[in-house]
């Protein structure tokens, strides 16, 4: 339990840290429209993890720049087998055609089934390594004022963007004191003698209800405690306000920008031409 | 019963940033001590130490001894927590909030349940429990969440009670009581303790040392700095460097003996003590 530390900010003072939280928001929805994009011809696949090679290269750069360490990503990784062995089963159940072989000389296994089991999985680990890169390097709170940032404009049609923010940052907020008190409980409980781990079905039950019962009633107690704070000190949701952090355009940030951008403007040309780098290479060589 | 520590190490969070140490190299043996106070700052390691007689949380490196059963690093090799559990009941601070049951009576029958005590005996214990920590036969079918804080604790220290554990584990009991509860709760141990109950307290307190324990352990980043009899502990010429307070009593008593009064520092204990003392010292005084 103790353990927990995937998805959770890790403090260094790396450039990556320091750029500012609107960016880095907006460079992860740039890089996660890139993975989802296709490429090379109908044909042909080999060009989509070329692509995705290259992106894997980039988010391994910037990993290390960011002292984002291998081993993090492996151990949430781990926890993934799961989901790759049914996607797996779902698509090898999937009617194909094309290439196939033969085990035990009676189930089929199409090599695209393989195929697309592949795609998906790569596209998966993609995806947590960048938003591990962003969680691990951006406050909760820098990541709420960038949320509150990009909804001011719905500020217009009276969405309440003050209101959504200060929710996430206070739900944010509570993630790891909730995990402290369940660790506390689980550990109270142990201590009277269940066990979380082993036994019959009905005294897992047992054990669970031993466990979320306390949760939420100190989540509860919690949350009127903190509601009656704010109001003690006048905490009025419509108020203008000002605030301690503010976010402040670096140059550092401009240079962030201009290379997420050029590199999203090269994956998007290579999509939409259909550009195909073997042939590409082989044209230029004959 | 015989607790024995050989070189026991233990990290938290190992190999993240967030890494801490929990202890470092202890050494100990409990055997023959009654009641045991643990004293020291916040972090220096009273609560892991405790948490691993129990085995909550298993050393990195070296071996519990609890009675005839051992605590290894390797979560395979611990078949016997269980055991360990039912004869080390360990309170933890604020147990009041581990209490789950719709009713007092059932929340205390808990514990002894999932040790597999039959389920007469088991109402039995809870019931004599519950008279114990001084609540009487009206409190049995209430629910314990329409309690005050002071009967909550009541009810969870009872639920540790019903178990009948060789040894009790108390960490910081009279945390947030008020001075008479306080005085009640460590009455009740007083009593467990003189039936025959081990009883080992972590506590800020130092009054609370002065008067019950027979024998304190200081400890100061993870380490047991110190080791001896609360008067030794006390009256030790280097107490002052482990900035730790001296027990209230103790302290008149000691500016009174500069003073020139005869006081024997052997007998204070606690306030009725000291009183009875300074008017056998004035008497001579005179």
């Amino acid at each position: 339990m103790n353990n927990i530390s995937i998805g959770r900010y890790i403090p260094y003072n790396s450039k990556i840290h320091r750029l500012d939280p609107r960016l880095k928001l907006f460079s992860m929805i740039l890089f996660m429209v890139m993975i989802f994009l296709r490429f090379g011809g109908a044909q042909t696949n080999y060009m989509d993890f070329i692509v995705y090679g290259f992106i894997a290269v980039i988010i391994l750069i910037i990993m290390a720049i960011a002292h984002v360490k291998l081993s993090l990503l492996f151990k949430q990784l781990k926890s993934l087998w799961f989901v790759v062995l049914i996607l797996l089963i779902i698509n090898l159940l999937m009617p194909n055609d094309g290439p196939y072989f033969l085990i035990f000389n009676t189930l089929k296994i199409y090599h695209k089934a393989l195929y697309d089991t592949a795609y998906i999985f790569i596209r998966l680990v993609l995806m947590i390594s960048l938003t591990m890169i962003l969680t691990s390097t951006t406050t909760p709170l820098d990541l709420t004022y960038a949320i509150e940032w990009y909804l001011t404009p719905f500020k217009i049609i009276k969405v309440p963007t003050h209101e959504i923010a200060m929710t996430i940052s206070i739900a944010l907020r509570f993630i790891p004191t909730l995990l402290d008190e369940t660790d506390r409980i689980m550990k109270a409980q142990a201590s009277r003698g269940v066990d979380f781990q082993n036994g019959k079905f009905r005294e897992k039950v047992k054990a669970i209800i031993s466990l979320i019962v306390p949760l939420l009633v100190s989540a509860f107690q919690r949350s009127e405690e903190l509601a009656n704070a704010m109001e003690a000190r006048g905490y009025n949701p419509g108020a203008k306000r000002t605030r301690y952090r503010i976010l402040k355009w670096k140059w550092l940030d401009t240079i962030a920008l201009v290379l997420s951008l050029s590199l999203f403007a090269l994956i998007l040309y290579v999509s939409i031409a259909k550009i195909d780098i073997v042939v590409l290479i082989s044209g230029l060589l004959g | 019963m015989p607790i024995n520590f050989d070189h026991v190490f233990y990290t938290y969070s190992k190999k993240t940033p967030f890494e801490q140490v929990g202890l470092e190299d202890i050494n100990l043996s409990f055997n023959d001590y009654k009641f045991i106070a643990l004293v020291g700052h916040t972090g220096s390691g009273k609560s892991t130490l405790v948490q691993h007689i129990t085995g909550l949380l298993l050393p990195d490196k070296g071996v519990v001894h609890v009675d005839d059963y051992v605590i290894t690093p390797k979560k395979k090799e611990n078949k016997n927590i269980k055991k360990i559990r039912e004869n080390v009941g360990l309170v933890f601070q604020f147990p009041e909030y581990q209490l789950f049951e719709d009713t007092v009576l059932k929340d205390v029958a808990f514990g002894p349940k999932n040790f597999g005590v039959s389920e007469k005996e088991t109402i039995e214990r809870a019931k004599s429990a519950i008279l114990k920590v001084g609540l009487d036969e009206s409190y049995f079918e209430r629910s314990p969440f329409d309690l005050s804080g002071g009967e909550k604790r009541r009810v969870a220290i009872a639920g540790i009670i019903a178990i009948k554990p060789k040894v009790l584990i108390l960490d910081e009991p009279t945390a947030g009581l008020d001075p008479q509860g306080s005085k009640k709760m460590m009455q009740l141990f007083c009593e467990i303790n003189k039936n025959g109950t081990q009883i080992i307290m972590v506590t800020h307190d130092m009054d609370l040392v002065l008067e019950y324990a027979d024998h304190v352990l200081v400890m100061k980043d993870g380490k047991v700095a110190k080791e001896s009899s609360p008067l030794d502990l006390f009256s030790s010429s280097d107490y002052k460097e482990l900035s730790l307070d001296y027990p209230c009593v103790f302290a008149v008593a000691t500016e009174l003996i500069k003073k020139g009064m005869k006081i024997d520092l052997t007998k204070i204990k606690n306030l009725d003590t000291l009183v009875e003392e300074i008017k056998k010292g004035r008497d001579s005084y005179e």
